[in-house]
């Protein structure tokens, strides 16, 4: 039953109360017996009972009214109700969804994380070559600071008729697309330095770069402009004389009195598209002596901002040679690694980073 | 007339504004977008489309903070495309601003001011 008709009911028989009690009262005052036809005498002489008697009917239509509204409320109740458990069934499916597509990301990374440690493993096994530089030349190092798993940074070492050859490379890119481009640099050295006997480093640069354009296909208008930024030394120990050619990237050297000197590379890096035709690679012959101490780095450091969007720049990393270079290998690498760490604090790092010191 | 091309800074991403109407041309903030040609598309595609009819003087005016090794080959390419402006008897000048205290982006305009036959003038502060 609904609320309209129960409320009627119960105004109607609150209300029938009144007309029996009035009619009660006036038999009592009147002194008269209780029979119907008193009853009827004190109606028809009292007109005042005519309207008490009404009250059951107002008094059930009032009721009713308030049951119509309660109606109407117990109608609403009902289809918030509904919504309420429809939005609820919404959210538990849209759980539901986002739980099964977190599980399949999650997967994908994992997949994605695992198959880049197992690259890594295969770039490490290539790069590990270059540690033959610190036990050949005691006092070297090298830091190495990919910014992700693989790294298009690395350092190459190769040793041949008497000749050290020593390059720092700065591939484009960075991670899996950067450490690509290091396959490419790395094998193309070794070819290189294999097929030409005793090969000049201005030969060296002028070759890789045609052979980079050769294997990615470029000409001028394609749109692959990939290759790396490459120092190269080749060192004669019995004469005590390195020649530098750079692309891109200089070298820094110090002299065991302090002297700090410079020499700049040539503008263009390797591979992509010179727009100057027949351009040669330049060299340069340094002498050196016991002690001196020759640096290569990528630009990762010296680009690298810290917490306030400052660049370490390069101004601060000659100050870290001037201060670090009489150190030992293993000393120079934590040195290193401590100012580039008190620099970056949580600022995010940009580019893969190495820093190489040979000490001849 | 190609349209105006105005994307705006990320955190990976520079500014670019590209106005065909007033031939002034804007690239600023920091470049190191993960797809560098992917990036740099819609700006050749603008270019090609702005050589076809471009105005008398046009001016690319190069504000970075950062840029990696991938996008300078991008930015390298985009100004000496402009030598087309000067061959067309266009003029043509390029503006590299950066910070006093930012020797790496100085040096960087100082090297493509030295390398490219393009009116090239470095304002810093």
């Amino acid at each position: 039953m609904n609320y309209k008709t129960r409320y009627f009911i119960y105004g109607a028989l609150f209300g029938f109360c009144f007309p029996v009690i009035s009619s009660i009262v006036d038999l009592l005052v009147q002194d008269l017996p209780f029979s119907f036809n008193s009853i009827i005498q004190v109606q028809r002489m009292q007109p005042l009972h005519w309207v008490i008697d009404s009250a059951p009917l107002f008094l059930g239509i009032f009721a009713m009214l308030a049951g119509i509204k309660q109606d109407e409320l117990a109608l609403i109740n009902q289809n918030l109700e509904k919504k309420v458990t429809e939005r609820t069934r919404d959210l538990y499916e849209k759980n539901t969804e986002l739980s099964l597509a977190q599980k399949s990301l999650s997967n994908s990374l994992e997949k994605i994380s695992h198959s880049i440690d197992y690259a890594q493993r295969i770039q490490h096994a290539l790069i590990s070559n270059a540690e033959k530089m610190k036990t050949d030349f005691p006092g070297s190092f090298f830091l190495f600071r990919p910014r992700d798993v693989v790294s298009g940074d690395f350092l190459w070492y190769y040793r041949s008729n008497g000749y050290v050859y020593l390059a720092a490379v700065d591939c484009t890119g960075h991670g899996v697309p950067g450490a690509f481009m290091s396959l490419i640099g790395y094998c193309l050295l070794n070819k290189i330095t294999t097929e030409i006997k005793n090969a000049g480093t201005a030969e060296i640069l002028d070759t890789m770069h045609i052979e980079i354009q050769k294997i990615l296909n470029q000409k001028r208008e394609s749109e692959v402009h990939d290759g790396m930024e490459m120092a190269l030394c080749r060192v004669n120990t019995k004469e005590k004389t390195l020649d530098f050619s750079g692309a891109g990237m200089g070298l820094c050297y110090i002299r065991s009195n302090g002297e700090m000197n410079e020499v700049k590379p040539d503008f263009f890096s390797l591979g992509g598209f010179h727009f100057k035709p027949n351009f040669k690679y330049s060299s340069q012959t340094i002498s050196y002596q016991p002690g001196d101490r020759f640096y290569m780095f990528s630009d990762g450091i010296t680009d690298q901002f810290n917490e306030n969007d400052e660049k370490f720049g390069l101004t601060r990393l000659r100050k870290n040679m001037a201060a670090h270079h009489t150190k030992t290998g293993e000393e120079q690498e934590a040195a290193f690694g401590k100012e580039i760490d008190n620099w970056k604090k949580s600022a995010r790092q940009l580019d893969d980073m190495m820093i190489a010191g040979i000490s001849l | 007339m190609a349209n105006n091309i105005n994307i705006p800074a990320t955190e990976d991403t520079p500014f670019i504004s590209l106005d065909a109407a007033s031939g002034r041309l804007e690239i600023s903030g920091k470049a190191l977008p993960e797809d560098s040609l992917a990036f740099f598309k819609p700006v050749y595609e603008w270019l090609n489309e702005y050589y076809l009819s471009p105005l008398d003087s046009t001016e690319l005016h190069l504000r970075l903070d950062y840029i990696n090794s991938s996008s300078t080959r991008h930015l390298f390419n985009i100004i000496s495309g402009m030598q087309d402006l000067l061959d067309k008897q266009k003029s043509v000048k390029v503006i590299w601003h950066c910070k006093t205290s930012d020797e790496m982006m100085k040096t960087k305009g100082e090297e493509l001011q030295s390398i490219l036959d393009i009116p090239f003038e470095i304002k810093e502060g």
